[in-house]
């Protein structure tokens, strides 16, 4: 059979467009070694990297957040999963929680509608997965939240036809003429699925409104209803359009070098050693990290006990300062580290169990 | 809450929330830790006290 060859520019680039979403098959899960139960109120519990359960308006139930390893959609595909360990039934007005990614304004730049700046028409697709002992099919709302200029709100309830199913989803949210994106390294758009609301958080379903804090509507259901409850998801992908492209699973550095713009963990198991100069006995050692990729903004470090060992020490402990964060890198100092020798050449090593974590989450 | 600013000489290193000396944040607009800092000073729920190194 005879093989007509097709010209490079005859082909469909409009096919698995490119996804805003950073790691949204969670292959990337840098604080995987920290606790993640009773996730309660507060500013935000980070799940697998850039996900994190966000609770708000003294919210009274309680989460497990896990990254499951079996049971996904496909094969050995990695999800997320939240599972409600207090529950309950009847939230304050202004109790919810949710599941979301930040993007970062400039990531959202694909977004825009190019005929007046504004926010163009996008897709949400994905896989989903919900459990509850209540009748189905039960709703699941997706909720989007801008932040620039006037920042607004979109909250569409998915119909869950079955419990502990997986299935597909796909959103797509039409075109807003007030809300706009910033290009700049601030937060965009906040995106992905409510827990629970009370009847203060209640937005009508698909529709655009100025931002108000709502993410569910009146037929959503409570997931926080019963202990056990859960919702799980993978493969989220946001994408201009109006309708979903294939999610592309990337290979798992790609999707770590994203995740390392906004957050850098440094264990022992990576292997992390420095060069350093010891300044004196009493002021320590100067030193510095490089971070993989240049981060959002200059990051929070925490740093943990570093080792430091010139030729005249098998080794001193030592407690890291930051002396200046930037975009590419962290000068620090090393206090404490008595026992070294003014002028000499050191290395510095991570001291076993301990972490350094640089943090310019949004 | 109260914030400590580390200074060298007139440049600030970094700020550190009192109980927590090893998170370090730095005197960034962009990093929501300086923003949320700054919104809880602003509250008047947080107070910042210069430490001179």
């Amino acid at each position: 059979m005879a093989v007509t060859k097709v010209a490079i520019d005859g082909l469909d680039y409009s096919l698995r467009q490119q996804n805003i979403i950073i790691n949204g098959n969670h292959i990337v899960d840098q604080r995987s070694a920290e606790t993640r139960t009773g996730i309660d109120d507060g500013s935000g519990k980070f799940l697998s990297d850039r996900w994190t359960v966000v609770a708000n308006g003294s919210a009274s139930a309680r989460w497990t957040g896990s990254i499951e390893t079996s049971g996904g959609p496909v094969g050995n595909d990695k999800w997320l999963k939240l599972i409600c360990t207090t529950a309950d039934a009847s939230p304050g007005a202004n109790e919810m929680a949710w599941v979301r990614q930040g993007v970062e304004a400039s990531n959202c730049q694909p977004l825009v509608d190019t005929s007046n700046g504004k926010i163009g028409a996008f897709t949400v697709s994905g896989q989903l997965i919900a459990a509850s002992t209540s009748s189905f099919p039960l709703k699941v709302a997706l909720v989007a939240w801008t932040d620039d200029g006037t920042a607004r709100q979109y909250v569409s309830d998915i119909s869950v036809t079955a419990s502990a199913t997986w299935q597909s989803f796909e959103v797509t949210i039409p075109a807003d003429a007030t809300g706009s994106f910033a290009n700049d390294t601030g937060s965009g758009m906040r995106i992905g699925f409510a827990l629970y609301g009370g009847s203060g958080r209640q937005a009508t379903n698909n529709t655009w409104a100025n931002y108000d804090g709502d993410c569910v509507t009146s037929a959503t259901h409570n997931w926080a209803a019963a202990t056990n409850e859960y919702i799980g998801f993978t493969d989220f992908k946001v994408e201009p359009g109006s309708f979903a492209t294939g999610f592309e699973k990337e290979d798992y550095t790609t999707t770590l070098a994203k995740c390392n713009r906004y957050y850098v963990k440094w264990t022992t198991a990576s292997g992390i050693g420095m060069a350093g100069v010891c300044r004196s006995t009493s002021a320590g050692v100067a030193s510095g990290l490089n971070f993989p990729v240049a981060m959002r903004a200059a990051p929070t470090m925490t740093w943990g006990t570093a080792n430091c060992i010139d030729s005249s020490a098998s080794g001193v402990d030592a407690t890291p300062a930051t002396n200046a964060a930037g975009l590419l890198g962290v000068t620090a100092t090393f206090g404490s580290a008595s026992g070294l020798t003014d002028g000499n050449g050191c290395v510095i090593n991570l001291k076993s169990g301990a972490t350094w974590v640089a943090s310019a989450e949004i | 809450m109260k914030y400590f600013k580390h200074m060298d000489g007139d440049r600030i290193k970094y700020f550190a929330a009192e109980g927590t000396p090893t998170v370090n944040i730095p005197p960034d607009p962009d990093n929501m830790d300086y923003v949320y800092m700054m919104q809880e000073v602003e509250a008047g729920t947080a107070t910042i006290e210069e430490v001179e190194e």
